[in-house]
């Protein structure tokens, strides 16, 4: 990679930062650490970037320097903090994980870009764990239209997994 | 889909969904707070740089050249006569040119006048040039070139010779293709004759009194040869004038002012007893 313009290092930035995220996520569990650890490992590099010399794979390598200043992170929190999940995903190899992680971007964004109100009830759901009929009633609305607004969601999230695994594969 | 990639999915779901916020996790955001951070300003890339720079100069180099090709393009001024018709015609630097019939004249307003005064021409034409030592006048035929400061002359064309006759001041004619250039300065009242088929300038020697008599009106003999006064006659009225009879040895002293050619040779005849007729 050699010395960055700092163009293409925003470009590096914008490419890599979600899917790091949601990579990072899996070992420190909370979104904030994760974009630290994001955060902490691009500043790293553009501090580095006169010095750094030749990075044969920055994809790799910007992984594996968000694995290693999350893991210590989750070290450090040991003390204080029980470690429910020191995650299982060590024993995927690094490029499932990096694989996963960029599906789950996706997902983010689909999230993301679902209509206000699906999303609303989507997230009461999966993130809030409510039941439909909890939902309903939070909402005021019929549990039929909840489980539509929550298959329609379902649906188009699985679309996006779909259409990009055949975009990639098909 | 297979169970256990749904598990996984439903698993996926559920993990993304949990830390799911509203607004987290924007790549846009996230670099703007990351580069001021950092102080990194959009910077253009040298090479992207060097090639706007490139372009813009390749541009301005299109623009220049394009505007220098306007301005150089000649702009002519033309001014023709008809068989008949003598018009006099002034320059920019108020020099006076008057026209004889079947001729024409032009100048390149956009040079005419800065360092040189240029003026092509053919057929017949008298200049009375202003004088201005800075800035050369010259008159230049298809083989032929006068250059002068500030005189009068006339410069006549024909199809096998350009004949220059000097009113007054100082010309230099200048005669022949390329390499094979030939001048000569003329000064008051003399004249020069440039034969394409000789290559030559040839200085005249015998006075010609009438050269300018398409200008003036007058036609002016004095003890002059038959001869050279049907030649006179058949250049001002543009009639080939004959004779009859031999006029070896008649010589003829008159004035015409104005006169149509019929009556002059009815003079002539009745005078001489000669028999000049215009040929049909």
């Amino acid at each position: 990679m050699g010395a960055f313009t700092s163009e293409e290092f925003e470009q590096c930035f914008k490419d890599f930062y979600q899917p790091l995220c949601l990579f990072a996520l899996r070992y420190t569990d909370q979104v904030d650490d994760a974009e630290d650890v994001v955060q902490q490992t691009f500043a790293d590099i553009w501090d580095k970037r006169t010095t750094i010399g030749q990075i044969n794979n920055l994809k790799a390598y910007l992984y594996r320097s968000v694995r290693n200043r999350s893991l210590s992170l989750s070290v450090k929190q040991q003390d204080h903090q029980i470690i429910d999940t020191l995650p299982d995903v060590e024993d995927t190899s690094l490029d499932e994980q990096i694989h996963c992680a960029e599906r789950d971007a996706r997902l983010w964004n689909e999230i993301d870009r679902l209509p206000p109100e699906r999303k609303k009830i989507f997230l009461l759901s999966k993130r809030d764990g409510l039941k439909y009929k909890e939902i309903a009633e939070e909402l005021n609305i019929s549990v039929k239209t909840v489980e539509n607004q929550i298959g329609k969601a379902l649906k188009s999230l699985k679309e996006t997994a779909i259409r990009i695994y055949t975009f990639f594969f098909g | 889909m297979h169970n256990e990639q749904e598990h996984k999915w439903e698993e996926r779901i559920r993990f993304v969904a949990k830390h799911y916020e509203e607004g987290r996790l924007d790549t846009d955001k996230a670099w703007k707070q990351f580069a001021s951070e950092k102080g990194i300003r959009r910077t253009i890339p040298l090479r992207r740089y060097l090639l706007a720079i490139a372009s813009v100069a390749l541009l301005l180099v299109g623009i220049t050249s394009l505007y220098l090709w306007e301005r150089s393009k000649p702009e002519w001024v033309m001014v023709s006569t008809l068989p008949d018709q003598l018009k006099d015609v002034y320059l920019p630097d108020s020099t006076l040119i008057s026209m004889s019939g079947n001729s024409w004249i032009r100048y390149n307003v956009k040079e005419y006048g800065k360092t040189r005064r240029e003026v092509e021409m053919k057929g017949k034409a008298f200049y009375e040039v202003t004088h201005d030592e800075s800035r050369p006048f010259s008159v230049q035929t298809n083989y032929t070139e006068v250059e002068v400061l500030g005189t009068a002359f006339q410069v006549h064309e024909r199809s096998a010779s350009v004949e220059v006759h000097v009113a007054t001041g100082k010309v230099k004619f200048t005669a022949g293709q390329d390499q094979e250039k030939k001048s000569i300065i003329l000064t008051k009242g003399m004249s020069a004759n440039y034969s394409m088929e000789t290559q030559d300038i040839e200085l005249q020697t015998k006075e010609k009194p009438n050269y300018l008599s398409w200008k003036t009106g007058i036609i002016h003999f004095h003890g002059t040869p038959l001869e050279e006064v049907i030649d006179d006659l058949t250049d001002h009225y543009n009639q080939p004038v004959r004779s009859r009879t031999s006029i070896r040895g008649e010589r003829l002293t008159a004035t015409f002012e104005s006169l149509p050619l019929d009556q002059i040779l009815m003079i002539i005849n009745q005078t001489l007893d000669v028999r000049l007729y215009v040929e049909k």
